[in-house]
């Protein structure tokens, strides 16, 4: 790649902006693409190599942040001392817009990137960056496409984290310098590997570690998997051994069952082709059970009057024995009123005797007075004939006693029911009933059997029976078969467990799993050899950076005398070597052309290709080496951008020493009117030429 | 001696030869053991008799041929129940017992078990689908239904 153009609008010192944006070219008529840009401290060169990376990047570190990045100048701010980008004269007069304009050529084909920044829509003023919009595009300038995939674009061109070997500043030189001593800055050594491609060889080692890895968890799997498998060998051959037994059995079973059906169906044809009699034989069977259901009934009804029997006797004499039960209640009456006649007389009879001599009333105690003669015969006359009535009635009572009778009545209750034989009525009614039935059913039944000779019936019932029988059988076969089923769907189950467990091998280690070791091995074999290129690769490139640092520092150095070159360690550590090979301390200044020379080294052993975009190249060299510094820079056969302060490069020595190689010259001053803006003025110009 | 020698001095309840068969059938209907039946289905023949006054002397019975008179049970034990029916006071109190008639008791109960015989074998009540005739002779062993 080759920087052609840098054009600057509002770009922090470089106030201007359309038609007035500041332009630099670096693209020589002959071919001259170096170019040196001079100027004092704070005139405008870090601004202008910082507007590269921006280009580039889209962003700006702040200079004194350190190695680290992190901290970036903001887009636009009202205070100078926040390092805005946007230039603040500009931002004064109402102009928002900042950004670069980026012409160069890679592969062959000349590009324009442009990335600037503008106010939002709706931002009056803009304070913050927030309040900016970024446009970024890549033009091909040959055949006016746009790039799409922008920032890939660049990245590839060279990422951004190994732009700070190509865009390196002079002020922190030192820095460099103490990172090459301080191995332990793992930051710096990935840097190193980054340039010279390592990641490439490590992620590979990385990646197949990973594969070998998941080979590995597959292989455990199957490993897990076999040693089951080992073991459920012997079940699985159990299992289909049984399995056969099993199948061997259903096949008996459905043989045994297709034959008895294959008689059932004879049979069940006999039946319907005999359908007369075999319904004649149904009825019969369907008569004699009415017979036999009558037969039982009439028991049962026969039985039940028999209950009711028993003791109706009685009933039957029970008019007799109430007639003369009747007539004893009546001699008991008669017998009982006679008595109470009989104690009537006495009454009177007494009454009579107590009045005729003349004692007092046995019942009111009232005395009486004694009787005239005449009187006396009256009472004895009447005393006479109640006596002789008394008498009469003694002599009439009947004759057994009231007792004999009372007994002879009890006794006869005992004899007597008063039971009726209605029940007996309703039973001879079921009875009828069920007798009738009963010689309806031996009707029908001699009915039935008269269609049927002795010889269709036995015929009928033999294949009745026998289809029965059929059937019977089948049920228990199918019972069999659906056990023996559930037995095989069992051991089928249980063998696709086992073949889960032992693949299709068997025994054996499945495809699968051979595979997978063969991968497996592969895999560690690519590896190690891939470990081996790393080192050899490694150790290749560490013999490289070191030749090519070596050669350049001991250009630049002019103590070839004392030195023998550089030492750069497998951990990228750096030394310098004295002749006999030992660590030489080193000044500040062969430090610092150290550091150039492994830069130098690094970037060309990386076979990247960018320019070196040097700023303030000078710090912590002396003259002598600095101006081998340059006389190497500018014939490295790179494209060179350098940016030295005057007591780094004068520009009359350096336009004499290095014009011819460069594309222009430019010279940076602040604007006598606005100490804030720097104006640039073309020295040395080849451009177009 | 004779069946019947034995069974009179013995003071056994019998019924007339004539009859033999359809006691027998009759005796079915009172249930199935061997002899309480027999004795049941007497003592009903009994009763019709005397409800229907229809006494058949024994010397007047017929002797079919080949058959027997059918000896029923002891008066007194087996007839009477053990005594649970007072069968000499229902005879004197419903005046069976004719002045001058010696005839004994058991010979007595069965002439009239004989005479009750003859109307169940007339009425063919041991065919027990016969019973609805009784309703006429025998109307208080019937609930009035009107």
């Amino acid at each position: 790649m080759k920087i052609l153009s840098i054009e600057l609008t509002n770009w922090q010192s470089y106030r201007g902006s359309g038609k007035s944006a500041r332009r630099l070219d670096f693209s020589g008529g002959s071919g001259e693409s170096n170019c040196i840009v001079y100027g004092q401290n704070t005139h405008g060169k870090t601004a202008l190599w910082q507007a590269i990376r921006f280009a580039l990047y889209g962003r700006v570190n702040k200079r004194m942040a350190g190695w680290r990045e992190g901290k970036f100048k903001p887009i636009v701010a009202t205070d100078s001392a926040d390092e805005p980008l946007l230039n603040i004269t500009a931002h004064e007069n109402g102009d928002y817009t900042v950004g670069v304009r980026l012409g160069f050529e890679h592969n062959g084909e000349r590009y324009m990137l442009d990335r600037s920044y503008t106010s939002k829509k709706g931002v009056k003023i803009p304070r913050r960056s927030s309040q900016m919009e970024q446009t970024f595009m890549i033009r091909n300038e040959d055949n006016g496409t746009y790039v799409e995939e922008k920032q890939q674009f660049v990245n590839d061109i060279l990422p951004e984290n190994l732009a700070r070997f190509f865009m390196f500043d002079g002020e922190r030189l030192d820095e460099y310098r103490d990172l090459f001593e301080d191995t332990s800055d793992v930051e710096l050594k990935n840097f190193i590997e980054a340039i010279l491609r390592f990641p490439v060889l490590t992620d590979g080692i990385t990646d197949f570690e990973k594969i070998e890895k998941t080979l590995k968890k597959e292989i455990s799997k199957f490993a897990v998997k076999h040693r089951k498998g080992e073991a459920a060998a012997e079940e699985l051959d159990e299992a289909n051994s049984d399995l056969d037994v099993r199948q061997e059995v259903a096949k008996d079973h459905k043989e045994e069952r297709e034959g008895y059906e294959e008689r059932l169906d004879v049979v069940v044809e006999w039946l319907k082709e005999n359908d007369e009699g075999k319904k004649a034989l149904a009825q019969q069977e369907m008569f004699q059970a009415q017979q036999d259901e009558a037969v039982e009934q009439i028991k049962n009804t026969e039985r039940s009057m028999a209950k009711a029997l028993p003791g109706s006797w009685k009933a039957i004499i029970s008019t007799k024995i109430d007639s003369r039960l009747g007539k004893v209640q009546g001699d008991l009456e008669r017998q009982k009123k006679d008595g109470e006649k009989i104690g009537a007389l006495d009454v009177q009879i007494s009454h009579l005797n107590n009045k005729l001599e003349g004692k007092p009333c046995s019942t009111c105690k009232t005395p009486l007075k004694v009787p005239s003669s005449k009187e006396q015969d009256s009472i004895l006359k009447k005393i006479v004939s109640l006596e002789s009535n008394r008498r009469k009635l003694v002599e009439s009572r009947i004759d057994p006693s009231p007792a004999y009778l009372h007994n002879r009545s009890i006794a006869l209750s005992n004899l007597k029911s008063d039971m009726k034989l209605d029940r007996l009525l309703e039973l001879e009614k079921q009875l009828l009933s069920w007798r009738s039935k009963k010689r309806k059913a031996k009707q029908d039944l001699d009915k039935a059997s008269k269609m049927l000779t002795n010889e269709v019936r036995k015929e009928v019932a033999k294949f009745l029976l026998e289809q029965g029988e059929l059937l019977k059988k089948i049920g228990k076969v199918l019972g069999r078969e659906e056990e023996n089923n559930a037995k095989i769907y069992h051991l089928e189950t249980e063998i696709e467990k086992l073949g889960d467990i032992l693949g299709t091998g068997g025994g054996k280690k499945k495809p699968a799993y051979r595979k997978a070791e063969i991968k497996r091995d592969l895999v560690v074999d690519l590896k190690n050899e891939w470990e081996l290129v790393t080192d050899e690769h490694r150790e290749g490139q560490r013999r490289s950076v070191e030749a090519a640092a070596s050669k350049v520092f001991m250009s630049l150095s002019n103590k070839s005398k004392t030195y023998k070159g550089l030492k750069i360690y497998e951990d990228f550590q750096m030394a310098i070597l004295d002749k006999k090979g030992r660590r030489d301390a080193g000044s500040g200044g062969q430090w610092g052309l150290l550091a150039y020379s492994v830069l130098d080294a690094l970037t060309t052993c990386s076979g990247i290709d960018f320019p070196l975009v040097i700023d303030t190249p000078g710090r912590s060299i002396d003259d002598e080496h600095l101006l081998r510094l340059y006389d190497y820079l500018f014939n490295c056969g790179k494209q060179v951008l350098l940016f030295p302060e005057g007591s780094e490069l004068k520009p009359e020595i350096g336009d004499k020493r290095y014009g011819h190689t460069c594309a222009a010259t430019y010279e940076l001053k602040l604007n006598e009117k606005d100490q804030r803006i720097t104006d640039i003025k073309r020295r040395i110009n080849n451009l177009g030429k | 001696m004779s069946e019947e020698e034995t069974a009179g001095s013995k003071g056994i309840v019998t019924c007339s030869a004539e009859f033999s068969d359809e006691l027998e059938k009759f005796s079915k209907m009172f249930g199935e053991k061997k002899d309480a039946p027999m004795r049941e289905a007497a003592r009903f023949a009994m009763a019709i008799g005397i409800q229907r006054g229809e006494r058949e002397p024994r010397s007047g019975w017929k002797k079919p041929k080949n058959k027997k008179i059918r000896t029923i049970a002891h008066l007194y034990g087996g007839f009477d129940k053990g005594g649970q029916f007072d069968f000499p006071l229902l005879f004197e109190m419903l005046d069976l017992i004719e002045d001058g008639d010696d005839t004994p008791l058991h010979h007595l109960i069965s002439e009239y078990v004989t005479g009750g015989m003859r109307y169940i074998k007339d009425n063919e009540l041991y065919k027990l689908d016969e019973w609805s005739r009784m309703k006429d002779d025998f109307p208080h062993l019937f609930t009035d239904e009107e």
